[in-house]
Parts: structure tokens; C-alpha cells; sequence
């Protein structure tokens, strides 16, 4: 078959190319190493400016990563239950003073529940009530987990917000099958009436500072210093018997 | 060979650069310098070539020299395509009563006289002519793809490539190349 014009044109120059020297063209100034020269500065400032980039991307994800962690290490030390139930076992365990200057329990753990909103710090909460502290209400079928909600209901609840509470501390830790044992009592919740109740049950003790002196006070014989002065009562003795 | 030498450059080993460079410079350059009228500018238009080539050389896959040299090119008359457009070259097209007539600056080499005299005549084209003429018969290009680059039609392009065709018809015949005849003979 017979080539157009056309495309006989097309092949013949581009086999003419084709045998072209790989020189440059004849007359022309083109110097390879003169433009090598400049070439050779803009490669290195490439290669350069390319390190210097990965310098940077490098400490910007060291700091990021630095960050990161710092901030995760708050939120997890704010969000960290042990540290709100070590306080309100300290708390707990010394009433008078927990009573008198530090807030109630029932705000500590309106503030528990509270800093325990979020889900997975809800859990953890869980399991470290589970393992580590033993607090429970007194309801023989509530679970532990439930604790914390049932005495954030009674803190909104008109009844008395100072409410005694008592703790069973861990006798045995990590039990292998956590199923078989039945919940263990955390809290015990109870009545002020009930409280004053059983008090009244149980023998009295009086404190020596609440006696009062009755008579006229006066002494025969001086009381030496080291003579006990509490629980003695002197005899009145009237002038006209 | 060729395929350490690109191994070579992508490690960023520079005497490996500068063998690739030497190798392709010049063939590079006659590339470049049919698309743009003078040497400075087929310089820049080299220069910012191979930059762009060792930059992207990491992402190449060796097959062969043809391949090397194939994408080489392709880089450069990308470069050069740029280049005209960013300096406003593009379009370069003319009514034909510009184009008519014998070219009057073509330099005749005496050496290797039918390869260098066909390049120079090739030179000597209208820039729009040129262009499409190089991306047409020499760089492979079809039509549709001359329209994308030059942001043309195509029947733009089909038609600059026939009146560059029948300029450099003229001019051959002008001095007594008819290629009809070179190709029986």
C-alpha cells in the first residue's frame, strides 16, 4: 500500500532526525558544563531544603506526639477513679473530720459521678470499685456498680445530707471467680433514728466533762493535786443537823 | 548500565546526575530548542527539565534506555510547553498569508547536511506551525491530545499541522528535496 504524501513527509523527517549527531546544533553556544554549573547549586538546594523539611515534619511530630501525651496523661489523671475513692475513703474513715471541714460524702460523689459521665471512665470506675475498694450500699441486691447512683439519689433527696456511713474494708483481693461470691456491702446506709436507736441500745459512757458539781462546794480538807477530781461528789453537810 | 545510573540518582548521588545529564544534554537541548526560538530559552527550558527530572526520578521504573530517554523527552517538551505558555507564546497561530514564501535565515550546515537541514528548516517554522508539527510528527502526540496542551481545538490543530506540512513542503522543494523522490531513490 502506497504512503500519502503526507505521511511520507512525517517518516522521512523523522528519519532524518533520527540521525542527528548527539552533539548540539552546529553554530550553537550551548555549553553542557556551563549550564551544569547552574544546575548543580539548585539539585543541592533541593536535596537540602528536602532535609530540612523532613527536619522539621520530624520535631513537629515529636512535639505533637509530646503534647498529646501530656494532655492524655491529665485527662486521664483528672478522669482516674482511684484518686476520688482513696479521698473519700480517707473521708470515710475519719469522720469527725470529714464531717466537720471537708466536704460531705454525698458531694464527693455527686462530684465522682459527675467526673464519671463519660462512658469508658464509667468502666473503669467499675472495675476499679470492683477490685481495689469494697463501697456499697445497703441494698442487699444492688450490685456495686450501682453505688454511686444510688447515693448521689439520697444527696438530692430532702433526707439529711451528713449521713453515717460505714465501710467494710477488703478481706481478700483479685478472687478468682468474681461470680460465685455475692456482693459484698460497701456502704451501710441507715436512718438517723436507727443510729440514735442502736446508740440507745448500747451502754452509755459518760464523759467525764459533762458532770457537773452539785453542792455547796465546800472542802475540810484541801484536795491535794494529785487527788483524782473527776467523778466525786461531796456530801452536803447542813450546820443544823 | 543506564539502569545503576537511575538507581544512582534516585540515592540523590550526584556524579550519578551528572552522568545522566551529560548523556541526555544535548539531545535534550536540539529537543528543547525546536520548540523555542533561541538558545537562551531552550537553556531554561533544559535547566528546568532535568530539575524537574531528578526531583521526580525517585518515582521512575527503569525498563530500558528507550524508556529513559522516551520520558526524558516527555519531561522537557512538558518544560517547553510551559515555558510558552507562561511567556505568552501560546497561541501561536497566524493567518496563512504570514506564512507563505521561502524562509530567509535558514542556516545550511555542511555537516551530516540532510538531518541538520531538516531540523533547521523545522526551526524555521511559524511558532504555531512549529509546535504543533513537533508534537504531531515527532513527539507522537494525536490531535486530541495537541488540543488539551495548547488548549485548542482540534481542528485547530489539524489544520496548523497541514499548513506546516505544506510549508515545509515548499521549502524542500525549494532546495530540491522531494521527498517523494528521496524515498524511491
Amino acid at each position: 500500500m502506497k504512503q500519502k504524501p503526507d505521511e511520507t513527509l512525517d517518516s522521512w523527517v523523522q528519519q532524518s532526525l533520527r540521525q542527528l549527531p548527539d552533539t548540539s546544533p552546529p553554530g550553537s553556544t550551548f555549553d553542557p558544563e556551563r549550564l551544569w554549573s547552574q544546575l548543580r547549586p539548585e539539585l543541592q538546594a533541593t536535596s537540602s531544603r528536602r532535609k530540612v523539611s523532613i527536619m522539621w515534619w520530624a520535631t513537629a511530630a515529636c512535639l505533637a506526639s509530646l503534647v498529646l501525651g501530656w494532655l492524655w496523661s491529665q485527662q486521664s489523671a483528672e478522669n482516674h477513679p482511684t484518686n476520688v475513692t482513696r479521698s473519700m475513703i480517707r473521708n470515710v474513715d475519719t469522720p469527725s473530720v470529714s464531717h466537720q471541714g471537708k466536704k460531705p460524702i454525698s458531694e464527693v460523689l455527686v462530684e465522682e459521678s459527675a467526673i464519671a459521665d463519660h462512658t469508658t471512665s464509667q468502666v473503669r470506675l467499675k472495675t476499679r470499685h470492683r477490685s481495689n475498694v469494697s463501697i456499697a450500699v445497703e441494698s442487699p441486691s444492688s450490685p456495686p456498680d450501682e453505688s454511686v447512683n444510688v447515693v448521689t439519689q439520697n444527696s438530692e433527696s430532702p433526707l439529711p445530707v451528713e449521713m453515717p456511713i460505714t465501710i467494710e474494708k477488703p478481706t481478700e483481693r483479685n478472687k478468682p471467680n468474681v461470680a460465685v461470691v455475692a456482693p459484698k456491702r460497701r456502704f451501710r446506709v441507715m436512718h438517723e433514728n436507727e443510729l440514735r436507736a442502736e446508740e440507745e441500745t448500747q451502754p452509755k459512757l459518760y464523759r467525764p466533762d459533762h458532770f457537773v458539781r452539785i453542792g455547796t462546794g465546800r472542802n475540810e480538807e484541801p484536795i491535794s493535786e494529785s487527788y483524782p477530781s473527776d467523778l466525786i461528789t461531796h456530801l452536803t453537810t447542813k450546820k443544823t443537823q | 548500565m543506564s539502569k545503576q545510573l537511575v538507581e544512582q540518582c534516585q540515592r540523590g548521588n550526584s556524579f550519578a546526575q551528572k552522568r545522566l545529564y551529560d548523556q541526555y544534554a544535548n539531545r535534550l537541548f536540539r529537543v528543547s530548542l525546536r520548540y523555542v526560538r533561541n538558545e537562551p530559552e531552550a537553556e531554561e527550558v533544559l535547566m528546568n527539565g532535568f530539575l524537574k527530572a531528578f526531583r521526580a526520578i525517585g518515582d521512575f521504573t527503569y525498563r530500558d534506555d528507550n524508556g529513559l530517554e522516551a520520558w526524558l523527552r516527555r519531561i522537557v517538551v512538558n518544560e517547553a510547553l510551559q515555558y510558552l505558555r507562561a511567556n505568552r507564546h501560546l497561541p501561536l497561530f497566524q493567518a496563512d498569508d504570514d506564512v507563505e514564501g521561502q524562509p530567509d535565515s535558514v542556516p545550511l550546515p555542511d555537516t551530516n547536511l540532510d538531518a541538520e537541514r531538516i531540523y533547521a528548516l523545522i526551526r524555521e517554522l511559524p511558532p504555531g506551525y512549529r509546535t504543533v508539527f513537533n508534537l504531531y510528527v515527532i513527539e507522537g502526540y494525536t490531535h486530541r491530545e495537541i488540543a488539551e496542551q495548547l488548549t485548542i481545538s482540534e481542528n485547530t490543530s489539524k489544520s496548523q499541522l497541514n499548513k506546516a506540512r505544506a510549508l515545509l513542503q515548499n521549502w524542500l522543494t525549494h532546495y530540491g528535496y522531494e521527498a517523494e523522490t528521496r524515498r524511491n531513490a
